[in-house]
């Protein structure tokens, strides 16, 4: 079948469904040759540098439960906790450290997709955080949530998916959210005063693995939550490393029995053993393959890609990066014609990239997400937000992004030659292109461009 | 040109786009305004801990650290059924005859997952469809308009995009009316954005005329009083739908669902107090996706469940009794062993409401409920149909 979309229209799609959006030279890139384009940074070798480093999960949660303790031993009038080695108190943590942490990293996150020529990896690394989400909420939350995406979904993103599965769902930020760490197996020696709880179960077969209508039974969560009983975290105050920790005495002995496989006793490994084959399960790759396909293409993505990435994901153990391949170079996944109106996340930072501005000031940003509706781990739900056109597109929301790009557009400098070229203004039709040559000043010209039917839409 | 002439000017130049909160229909007019407002509690209430049978003596076995909470301070209603703590303002419309709880209902849905619940709970449709709400269907059977106080139109009120507005409470914007214009020439052509552009300045100049006040409150609270403002200002409004997120009590129930009654109870109230004497002819109903273990789980709270509660309210509401039938919590009448029963369908009780409170056809209640026939029980007040 004939490509029926021009090139100029190929290379917005490489740029804003693949990738977050159009920064200085980027556009001449991707009109050369968009797949290429989109391919050459599926490079596992980029990852590592991706992120500034930062503080682990490790140091943090170690902190807020010294925190925790702190605050128990004041409130109760006790001692406060000594530090063994120096038997002196130790240093008083900061009440605000968990909600500073927490802003300063969703920010960074921010600069960094701002100023990134890898898009593209930026975008998969929203998609799995997405899909795999976590919530803040307590201190202890505030802290996980944020180290979460580095530290369990970065490194795994172009490898296997149960690699990635794994690290998930072992990473404290995810145990505490769905409140596994506490979940014991009621037959043993720790169920006597903590039993069961089904909650990461349930989500890990529905939301992260098969899906909803993937042929699982209550029985499976049931069997799946025991066979994760024991998966906690380790608590610093008691000496323990203030990260994942099997605890043994709170495992429930026996084989399980998930989606008629038996799974023989095995403390942690008896999960993992679980999870692999999860990972590899048709169900899976084709709940996986379809929201990647729904995210990258649109709310109704062609079947044939689909059925064509789940083949790549069986016949390769679940190999992210085959199977993006796969989508990226079916013909198909460039023909759609519908055009989704883009996601709250989306339009601020392709904005923000198009404008070329290396820095904003922290309150354009987050802020404003909360009033579009899409504040950084605040989905409050383990689905995460949704990707689909409904959920953002509204009377509301158009309101809210041009009081956003008003104000804006009124406090970064403007390039407008520049401007013109991120956001693809030179093949705008005709009429709305003199429109925003002819605007009576900078500001509205730029404002016109941002929140122009081609640029709000993807 | 300043916003009053902007907006009078765009509107004549947008003279083809009415907004369902300025249009007035001719069927309107003649027919008495009955608002219908439907409040969604996501995440699964435990109707146990809210709508409490005290005569199931199990439960304190049950639920050893979770009966003990709910009994506690209980409000009483009738049949041995007592409302939580929280719910004072629910209680005294119960002794005013506005408020019908229903024991032991369920959508129908019985799969446990949240999100698939909550499509089929807004869906109404034997197969949820996340374009058809039913809400939707019963605005054009009625030929009325809805509002969504929320971020983005939720399923319930998919499939109506001419009759359907979107606000959600939020300090109020101010966009130079110099851009506003500009846009709105930019956007002839595009039905979408020049449709959504007008609606949404209409809509936000209605607040900004009433709310002045910039005290914080709670945020339900803000969407239950801007959903009241609205229909006093909009004759054409006869529909909302609003929501509360947060009753996944699966850990720390006790507290937890002490917060969101509390947060649901004063939030209706504002919503009565900002309907004034609209209140008179208003249904609200209240329900959640499904409900939560018999069970006590291991760590203080209740995983998924089926069957829950659901509540009208308002003055149309012939209120002050239980409604439902209660299954019992024996083992073998326990839904799969786990989980209260339902005895009778959600969507039963809406239809129900709905063909009484707007007075609409069999025909028209099957085009919003296609496996409804609804109930024999008078659920309106007489006098107000």
């Amino acid at each position: 079948m004939a490509n029926q979309l021009a090139p100029h229209q190929l290379a917005y799609r490489a740029l804003n469904r693949f990738s977050i959006g159009a920064k200085s030279g980027e556009y001449a890139s991707a009109l050369t040759d968009p797949m290429g384009w989109v391919k050459a940074q599926l490079d596992e070798a980029l990852l590592p540098s991706l992120l500034a480093p930062e503080v682990s999960s490790q140091q943090l949660l170690a902190q807020v439960q010294l925190l925790q303790k702190q605050k128990r031993a004041e409130r109760d009038g006790r001692e406060a906790p000594i530090d063994p080695i120096t038997h002196k108190p130790y240093e008083r943590v900061s009440n605000k450290l968990p909600i500073d942490t927490f802003n300063r990293f969703n920010f960074s996150l921010i600069e960094a997709q701002m100023n990134t020529s890898n898009g593209v990896l930026f975008r998969l690394l929203d998609f799995f955080s997405n899909h795999f989400s976590v919530s803040r909420g307590s201190d202890v939350m505030k802290v996980l949530s944020v180290t979460f995406e580095r530290e369990a979904i970065l490194p795994h993103i172009l490898g296997r998916f149960d690699s990635l599965l794994i690290a998930v769902e072992q990473h404290p930020a995810m145990l505490v959210y769905l409140n596994n760490e506490r979940s014991f197996g009621p037959n043993s020696p720790k169920g006597k005063k903590s039993g069961l709880n089904e909650n990461l179960a349930r989500e890990i077969l529905e939301l992260h693995t098969l899906g909803v209508n993937g042929g699982y039974t209550q029985s499976d969560v049931t069997e799946m939550a025991k066979a994760i009983t024991g998966w906690s975290i380790g608590n610093s105050n008691n000496g323990e490393i203030a990260g994942f920790a099997f605890r043994k005495q709170g495992h429930e002995p026996g084989s399980r029995t998930v989606l008629g496989k038996t799974f023989v006793e095995g403390g942690q490994s008896q999960g993992e053993a679980v999870l692999s084959m999860l990972a590899n399960h048709p169900s899976t790759a084709r709940h996986v393959s379809t929201k990647l396909a729904r995210y990258f293409i649109d709310d109704t993505p062609p079947m044939e890609v689909v059925d064509a990435m789940v083949d790549t994901w069986l016949n390769t153990g679940g190999e992210l990066t085959s199977v993006l391949n796969t989508l990226i170079f079916h013909n198909l996944t460039w023909q759609s014609q519908e055009m989704q109106f883009k996601t709250p996340r989306e339009f601020m930072v392709s904005t923000l990239r198009a404008l070329d501005t290396s820095t904003v000031e922290e309150k354009l940003t987050i802020p404003w997400l909360r009033r579009f509706g899409q504040p950084p781990l605040e989905a409050n739900s383990p689905a995460g937000y949704s990707d689909f056109d409904y959920a953002w597109d509204s009377s509301y929301a158009l309101l809210t992004r041009v009081d956003w790009i008003d104000m804006l557009t009124r406090r970064v400098p403007l390039d407008i030659e520049s401007l013109m070229v991120n956001t693809g203004a030179a093949y705008f039709p005709p009429q709305r292109l003199m429109q925003i040559e002819n605007a009576g000043n900078r500001e509205l010209s730029a404002s016109l461009m941002l929140l122009s039917p081609d640029f709000l839409y993807r | 040109m300043d916003r009053r002439a902007f907006l009078h000017s765009s509107l004549a130049s947008l003279s083809l786009v009415s907004s369902p909160l300025t249009a007035s229909t001719v069927s309107n007019s003649e027919v008495m305004r009955r608002p219908f407002i439907w409040v969604i509690l996501r995440g699964a209430t435990d109707s146990l801990h809210s709508l409490i049978p005290s005569f199931e003596s199990r439960l304190t076995e049950l639920r050893p650290t979770l009966h003990k909470d709910a009994l506690a301070d209980a409000l009483p209603l009738d049949k041995g059924f007592l409302l939580h703590k929280e719910l004072n303002f629910l209680h005294t419309l119960y002794g005013q005859e506005s408020l019908l709880p229903v024991v032991a209902v369920g959508s129908g849905y019985k799969a446990r997952s949240h999100f698939a619940g909550q499509d089929y709970l807004e869906s109404g449709l034997s197969r949820a469809k996340i374009d058809s709400g039913w809400l939707a269907r019963a605005v054009k059977a009625r030929n009325t308009n809805a509002l969504a106080v929320s971020m983005r139109v939720p399923i319930s009120l998919q499939g109506a995009s001419d009759k359907v507005d979107t606000w959600y409470p939020t300090k109020l914007g101010k966009s130079n009316d110099n851009l506003l214009s500009a846009l709105s020439t930019m956007y002839e052509g595009h039905d979408e954005l020049s449709s959504k552009l007008q609606k949404g300045l209409e809509t936000r100049s209605i607040v900004r005329g009433e709310v002045s006040s910039t005290k914080r409150i709670d945020n339900f609270a803000a969407i239950c009083r801007d959903c009241g403002i609205f229909f006093k200002h909009s004759e054409a409004l006869q529909a909302a739908a609003i929501e509360l997120n947060g009753w996944d009590t699966h850990q720390n129930q006790n507290q937890r669902t002490a917060n969101m009654n509390k947060k649901l109870d004063n939030g209706l109230a504002v919503l009565k107090k900002e309907l004034g004497d609209l209140w008179e002819s208003t249904v609200v109903c209240v329900a959640t996706e499904f409900g939560r273990t018999v069970k006590e789980n291991g760590t203080q709270g209740t995983d998924h469940g089926t069957g829950s509660h659901m509540f009208f309210l308002g003055g149309a509401i012939n209120g002050g009794t239980i409604a439902g039938k209660w299954p019992g919590l024996d083992e073998t009448s326990l839904f799969q062993k786990r989980d209260l029963l339902p005895t009778s369908n959600t969507f039963g009780w809406i239809a129900t409401a709905l063909k009484q409170h707007w007075a609409l056809s069999d025909d028209q209640v099957t085009s919003i409920f296609p496996n409804q026939t609804g109930t024999s029980m008078q659920l309106i007040r007489r006098e107000n149909t």
